[in-house]
């Protein structure tokens, strides 16, 4: 086995795990060193001495293969990062919008007695909290138009089409999981006055699954002609 | 000649690339390497293998763009330089041209010689 054959099995393995990018930087590398190798042979170098030197001027497998996966991962921290931003622009806005809708329906004119009813007793709560959920409403839409401009302008990694269809899905599953919860008082622990940290921790809760998600699902699709 | 394969040359690596797509045009990696080499005199004589990363994340800033080249007798890609790339050039060639100033001030007018 030759050289530069030994290279690229080490390269080869190194490279595990990277897909259409791995394949792509293996191909560029077997390409290079074996233009320098024949450039060697064709100024004078035996062939084995020419391999040798083709491999020594390209530097280690560890040393390429490292900076090959640090340019892929600072790919992945972007999609995630974006991920990240659609999904929470996503569920302030979904959340948001749910609850305003669902109170919207127990905030109908009603009389209610001195000593309060539980229809009422909720009314109330629910009429304090809808400041909340505009405020949640309002930041998730400044949420995803920022996104918008950042993925325009920014470079920022636009979402695939699969990775925007399963968080809306997601989005209208937990409408749905919350609607069987019996969602307006599920959705008011969510915006209950001087509980805000429910949101940011059901955000955060949607922002992990997203980078998650994410990340599965985050190689670069580069295919090889 | 003296080769510069410390932190500072890596520092000006996408410089010297993106510079390097405008004079020759598209070409692959092995040419935009020789190319480096001998328009430097052999000064700037990095690790091959750096290059092809650094291209990748240009690649991925899009300032450079890239395609396989059909009529190569082997798999090989090309790369050139994009409209956002050249716009990138410019600002980095002004800011080292603001560097080298500096430094030449700094350093003193002997430095000029070496500079040049």
């Amino acid at each position: 086995m030759s050289e530069i054959e030994r290279y690229l099995d080490e390269l080869f393995d190194r490279l595990a795990g990277q897909g259409a990018a791995g394949r792509r930087a293996l191909t560029e590398v077997e390409d290079h060193l074996r233009t320098a190798a024949t450039d060697a042979v064709a100024s004078g170098l035996a062939v084995d001495q020419a391999e040798h030197a083709a491999v020594t001027r390209f530097g280690s497998p560890a040393m390429v293969a490292r900076q090959m996966r640090s340019a892929d991962g600072a790919t992945r921290r972007n999609r995630a990062s974006s991920a990240a931003w659609l999904l929470a622009g996503l569920a302030l806005v979904g959340l948001g919008t749910a609850y305003l809708v669902s109170a919207r329906r127990i905030l109908q004119p009603q009389d209610c007695p001195v000593l309060l009813t539980s229809s009422c007793y909720m009314r109330d709560h629910l009429a304090n909290s809808t400041a909340s959920a505009v405020i949640a409403a309002a930041a998730g839409t400044a949420l995803l138009l920022a996104r918008w401009l950042a993925v325009r302008y920014a470079r920022l990694a636009p979402a695939r089409r699969g990775f925007a269809f399963t968080a809306v899905l997601m989005l209208v599953l937990t409408a749905v999981f919350l609607g069987i919860m019996g969602w307006p008082p599920v959705l008011h622990v969510l915006f209950l006055s001087g509980r805000p940290s429910a949101i940011l921790i059901a955000v955060a809760l949607i922002d992990c699954v997203a980078v998650a998600v994410s990340l599965a699902d985050s190689r670069p699709r580069q295919h090889l002609p | 000649m003296p080769s510069f394969l410390g932190v500072d040359l890596r520092g000006h690596l996408d410089l010297m690339l993106l510079a390097t797509l405008r004079d020759v045009g598209p070409v692959h990696g092995y040419a935009i390497i020789t190319s480096l080499r001998e328009r430097s005199l052999g000064a700037f004589d990095l690790p091959e293998g750096t290059v092809y990363p650094a291209l990748h994340r240009l690649e991925r800033d899009g300032l450079i763009d890239s395609e396989w080249d059909a009529r190569a007798p082997r798999r090989r890609r090309v790369y050139q330089l994009t409209t956002a790339g050249a716009k990138a050039l410019a600002a980095k060639r002004h800011d080292w041209r603001e560097f080298a100033r500096g430094m030449q001030v700094i350093l003193g007018y002997g430095a000029t010689l070496e500079f040049g």
